[in-house]
């Protein structure tokens, strides 16, 4: 099936890759995770604001041992993204805290950075 | 890269309203990179703090008052043994009589249990005047839902606003009941920039403007400060 060409860099928007990390009174389910995210989203940010600031949530750079993960969004969302994850006070049913450790511009820097690798392949095949 | 170093203003602990102990919130603010952290008690239950390495612990009393004068009265005798006088807002004339008191430090949500933001421009002018910060309190969004939390952040956008224009001191805290109701500096700071301040102005509401506060604050319990006059 064919699919759009990938745009050309000054059509592109700007991504902001915010790391962050869950501080929980248990462990956590991604699946809970994402609704959690989303919810808080949406919930504060309105359709609207949520669909403008882009927000991904990159499934293979979550870490369920360290619950370390990181979100794309737009570049002029990332307060925006900052404050709704900061809003969330319970994932499942357990309470958690969304502490963001740093935003970069590439997901390179980010695992640089932050999981102090340049791997770019995801988490599982590291082991 | 310059580390910023974030001061939470508002915490309660079990010996307030709080759910857990000093040493539970203390471990929960360490993993959150907070610097300091001042602990709210209540004008009858002031106690020593005790020193923890890694975290300065900043001795804070809320003074809760029904009338005007019992406040003016109760921040007189805590001021002496307080690094920060906090006073419960709601009341509208609480929220004045606070504003035009110099003794006071920070007006805690002035617009608590209110369907208007509780300052108007003669409130926030007198706070000006006599140096009174104003709180932007994150538990109020947190714990409120759907249309309650619209009208929090309306009244808090409104008080921004005002501070904004007057050029008074904004201090954004936690307000944290339980350790899990804590955050990190730069989250806290994030709110108050959605809710009208500049980027600047929102890192300062965590940073510098909560460490002026207390170093000022710890300088005059020393006698080293009074009006007018500094000691070297």
């Amino acid at each position: 099936m064919s699919e759009p060409k990938p745009l050309p860099p000054s059509l592109r928007t700007q991504k902001r890759y915010l790391v962050f990390e869950i501080i929980s009174e248990n462990q956590i389910e991604y699946g809970n995770l994402i609704t959690s995210i989303w919810d808080s989203a949406i919930n504060f940010l309105g359709e609207i604001l949520s669909s403008r600031a882009g927000i991904w949530i990159i499934q293979n750079l979550y870490d369920e041992k360290t619950q370390k993960g990181i979100i794309r969004c737009n570049h002029e969302f990332v307060e925006e993204v900052r404050t709704a994850l900061s809003l969330i006070h319970v994932i499942g049913e357990t309470k958690a805290i969304v502490k963001i450790l740093g935003v970069t511009g590439t997901i390179k820097s980010a695992r640089t950075k932050y999981f102090q690798t340049t791997n770019l392949t995801a988490f599982s095949e590291q082991k | 890269m310059i580390d910023m170093l974030f001061y939470d203003l508002h915490v309660h602990t079990k010996e307030s309203i709080g759910e857990n102990s000093l040493e539970e919130i203390v471990a929960m603010a360490k993993k959150l990179d907070l610097r300091g952290m001042a602990i709210a008690r209540y004008h009858d239950n002031i106690t020593e703090l005790p020193t923890i390495e890694g975290i300065d612990l900043i001795n804070a009393v809320i003074v809760k008052a029904e009338t005007p004068e019992e406040l003016n009265r109760i921040v007189k005798e805590v001021r002496n043994s307080a690094e920060i006088v906090m006073v419960h807002g709601g009341n509208y004339d609480i929220n004045r009589t606070a504003c035009e008191n110099h003794m006071v430090d920070i007006l805690c949500h002035p617009e608590l249990g209110r369907k208007d933001s509780g300052l108007d421009h003669i409130c926030v002018r007198a706070a000006k005047d006599n140096n009174v910060a104003i709180e932007i309190n994150f538990r109020e969004v947190l714990e409120s839902f759907k249309r309650h939390r619209l009208y929090v952040l309306s009244s808090m956008k409104n008080n921004i606003m005002l501070c904004k224009k007057y050029e008074v001191d904004v201090v954004t805290t936690s307000a944290a009941v339980s350790k899990w109701e804590l955050r990190g500096g730069r989250e806290l700071a994030s709110m108050s920039y959605l809710l009208g301040l500049d980027l600047a102005s929102a890192i300062a509401s965590v940073t510098t403007i909560p460490e002026n506060i207390v170093k000022t604050n710890r300088e005059k319990l020393k006698g080293n400060l009074w009006e007018g006059v500094k000691l070297e």
